[in-house]
C-alpha cells in the first residue's frame, strides 16, 4: 500500500555528488594557476583528486558502519580524529603526486605544509557536515513516513472495529420482536431468528476482508431489511434495482449495510407513515454508483452522524482509493446516499 | 386497578407488552397509541393513571411528548437501547424498562407505580401533581410541591427546584391558569411563588412586600398584589 517513491528519491545520489564535488575541487585548483597550465600539474591535481575521492569513500564506509557517530547527535570526539587521519593521509597522497609529476620542480622546504593540512582538513570537514545533513534529513523523512504508516494502520483497525460493532438498539428491538412472534406465529419467529443469525455472522466477520462482492453485502442487507419489515410492517417498503453484471463489484464490507441502516433510522423510524427504501446500483461510464434513498430531509447533523459519515468515507478510500466517494444529498423530499466507485477494482 | 395506556410505534412491541400485562392483576389497559400526536389525544381523553411510553417514536421522542403535557401522568418508559436516553434517566431516576421486558422487572415497576398512583388518588394529597421538564438534553419529573419559584424569561419560564433551575417552554400566564392559587401566588408580572417556601416577609417603602425564600431567593411583591398576599397568608 506504500505509495511509490518519486524517481528523484529512488536515484542513488552518492556517486554523482562525489564525482561532481571532487571535480569542483580539482578545477578550482587548476583555475588557481591562471596562466598556461603545465600538463604535469593537471595530472597532479587529478591524482590527488582521485585519492581524496577514494579516502572520502572509505570514510563513508566507516560512517555507515558506525551510524551512532552521526545520529541522533554528531559525536565530534570520534569524527574529528577520523578527519585528522584523513587529512594526514590525503596530504601525504598529494605530496606524493607532486613528487611524482613535479609540476613546479622539486620541493625544497615545508612552508606549504600547514596550508595544505588546513585545506584538506576543511574539505573533509565540509564533506562530513554535508553528509550528516543529508542523513538527518533522510531520517526525518523516514520518521514521518513511519509515523504516517502507523497512524493509517491504527485508523484502519479502529474503523474496522467500529464497523463490526453490533447496533445494540437494532438487536434489542429485534429480540423484542422475536419474543412477541413466538406467541403470535412460530414460523415467522423461527425465520426471524435465522435472519438475525446470518446478519450477526456477517457483521462479526466483516473485519476480516478488505472488500466483498456486492452480491454478498446485498445478502446481509436483505436479511436486515427482512427483520425490519417484521418490526415496522407496512411502514417500510423496499425496492431493489441492481444493473446486471454488477454483482461482483467489490465494496468494503458493511459499507452498504451501514447506509441502509441509516436510511431506516431516519426514513422509517422517525415517520409514522414510514418510507420507501430504494437501493440501486448503476454504471456511469467507468464508475459505479450505488444509491440508497429514503423519504425525508437531512437533519442537522449530530456529532455522531458527522463522525459516522467521515469514517465511512475514510474507510472507502482506504480500501478503494481516492476515486471512491460517498455523498449525501437531499432532493424533492428524498435523502440519497451515493457510493461512487471506480469500475476496475 | 391502574388504568394504563400503551404508547409504542411498533405493533409487535405493543402486542408483547399487552401479553405481559395480561398476567398483572393490578393493571387494566385502556388504550394504545402508535405515535406522539395519537398519544397526546388519548392521554387527554382517557386520562390514564399510567402510561407505558417508548422513548424513540416517530414525530417526537417520549420526552417531547411528556414535555408537551400540562400535567404528567405516571410514566414507565420502555426502550431497547438508547444510550442518550439512558443518560437522562440516570439524572432523574425515572422508571424505565428495557426491551425485551422481563416479567419480574415489570412487576417491580408496577408495584412502585401503584404506590404513587394510590398516593395521588387520596383526596388529601393534592400536592402529588407532577410536571415533566425537558431542557436541552436533560429531563426532570418534578412534584409541584418541590418547586419554589417560577420566573418569567421571555417565552420561557425558569423553574427553581432542588438544586436545578431549568427552562420550561411555557409562559407564566399559561402556568398560572393551572396552578393551585392557594399554594402558588402570582407575586408580580415576572414571578409565581410557592407559598410553602416563603420564610420571611418584609414590607417595602412603596407599599409592596419583599418575600425571602429558602436559598436566599428574594421576590418582590407589587403593591397591587400585596393585599392579595396578606389575605392569603392570613388564612
Amino acid at each position: 500500500m506504500n505509495p511509490p517513491r518519486p524517481a528523484l528519491a529512488r536515484l542513488n545520489w552518492y556517486w554523482p555528488i562525489q564525482l561532481v564535488g571532487w571535480h569542483v575541487v580539482i578545477l578550482a585548483n587548476l583555475k588557481f594557476e591562471h596562466d598556461a597550465i603545465p600538463r604535469s600539474y593537471v595530472a597532479t591535481c587529478w591524482l590527488f583528486g582521485i585519492s581524496a575521492m577514494l579516502l572520502s569513500d572509505g570514510w563513508h564506509r566507516v560512517l555507515k558502519r558506525r551510524p551512532q557517530w552521526i545520529a541522533p547527535r554528531p559525536s565530534w570526539g570520534h569524527v574529528v580524529p577520523g578527519l585528522l587521519l584523513l587529512t594526514v593521509m590525503q596530504t601525504a597522497a598529494a605530496t606524493l603526486a607532486f613528487a611524482i609529476f613535479q609540476p613546479f620542480g622539486l620541493m625544497r622546504d615545508l612552508t606549504w605544509l600547514p596550508g595544505a593540512l588546513l585545506f584538506w582538513f576543511t574539505l573533509f570537514l565540509l564533506w562530513t557536515v554535508f553528509y550528516m545533513a543529508v542523513i538527518s534529513l533522510r531520517r526525518a523523512n523516514q520518521f514521518e513516513a513511519e509515523a504516517m504508516r502507523l497512524e493509517i494502520h491504527a485508523k484502519d483497525a479502529e474503523l474496522r472495529a467500529l464497523q463490526a460493532q453490533v447496533n445494540p438498539h437494532f438487536y434489542f428491538n429485534s429480540l423484542n420482536s422475536v419474543r412477541a412472534l413466538i406467541y403470535e406465529d412460530h414460523d415467522a419467529a423461527a425465520q426471524l431468528i435465522d435472519q438475525l443469525a446470518s446478519l450477526m455472522r456477517y457483521t462479526l466477520q466483516s473485519g476480516q476482508a478488505e472488500t466483498v462482492p456486492l452480491a454478498q453485502e446485498l445478502e446481509a442487507v436483505n436479511a436486515y431489511l427482512t427483520i425490519e419489515k417484521i418490526r415496522f410492517e407496512e411502514r417500510i417498503r423496499v425496492s431493489l434495482h441492481i444493473e446486471p453484471g454488477l454483482e461482483l463489484v467489490r465494496i468494503p464490507p458493511m459499507s452498504l449495510q451501514t447506509l441502509v441502516e441509516n436510511a431506516v433510522k431516519y426514513g422509517v423510524e422517525q415517520s409514522p407513515n414510514g418510507s420507501d427504501i430504494r437501493i440501486s446500483a448503476r454504471r456511469h461510464g467507468n464508475m459505479i454508483a450505488i444509491e440508497i434513498a429514503n423519504v425525508g430531509t437531512i437533519v442537522p447533523f449530530s456529532n455522531s452522524t458527522r463522525i459516522g459519515l467521515h469514517n465511512a468515507r475514510k474507510r472507502l478510500q482506504l480500501s478503494l482509493g481516492v476515486q471512491a466517494s460517498l455523498d449525501l444529498s437531499e432532493h424533492s423530499g428524498w435523502v440519497k446516499a451515493t457510493l461512487t466507485l471506480p469500475e476496475a477494482a | 386497578m391502574m388504568r394504563a395506556l400503551l404508547v409504542d410505534d411498533e405493533r409487535l412491541a405493543r402486542a408483547e407488552l399487552r401479553r405481559l400485562l395480561a398476567a398483572q392483576p393490578t393493571v387494566e389497559i385502556v388504550g394504545e397509541a402508535a405515535n406522539a400526536s395519537d398519544a397526546l389525544q388519548q392521554i387527554a381523553t382517557l386520562k390514564p393513571d399510567l402510561v407505558f411510553l417508548d422513548v424513540q417514536m416517530p414525530g417526537g421522542s417520549g420526552f417531547d411528548l411528556l414535555a408537551a403535557l400540562d400535567q404528567a401522568p405516571e410514566v414507565i418508559f420502555t426502550t431497547a437501547f438508547d444510550r442518550y436516553a439512558l443518560q437522562a434517566f440516570e439524572v432523574n431516576a425515572l422508571d424505565y424498562l428495557q426491551k425485551p421486558i422481563q416479567a419480574q422487572r415489570l412487576t417491580a415497576a408496577l408495584a412502585r407505580a401503584g404506590l404513587r398512583v394510590a398516593r395521588e388518588k387520596t383526596p388529601t394529597a393534592s400536592g402529588a401533581q407532577k410536571i415533566f421538564i425537558k431542557d436541552g438534553e436533560r429531563c426532570w419529573f418534578v412534584n409541584l410541591s418541590n418547586i419554589r419559584l417560577f420566573e418569567s424569561d421571555g417565552n420561557y419560564t425558569r423553574v427553581y427546584f432542588d438544586g436545578y433551575k431549568p427552562l420550561l417552554l411555557r409562559s407564566l400566564n399559561q402556568l398560572e391558569e393551572r396552578l393551585d392559587p392557594q399554594r402558588f401566588f402570582r407575586a408580580s408580572r415576572r414571578h409565581i411563588v410557592n407559598l410553602g417556601f416563603v420564610q420571611q416577609v418584609t414590607p417595602t417603602d412603596g407599599g409592596g412586600l419583599d418575600l425571602l425564600l429558602e436559598d436566599q431567593l428574594a421576590v418582590e411583591v407589587s403593591r397591587r398584589r400585596a393585599a392579595q398576599f396578606k389575605s392569603l397568608a392570613s388564612l
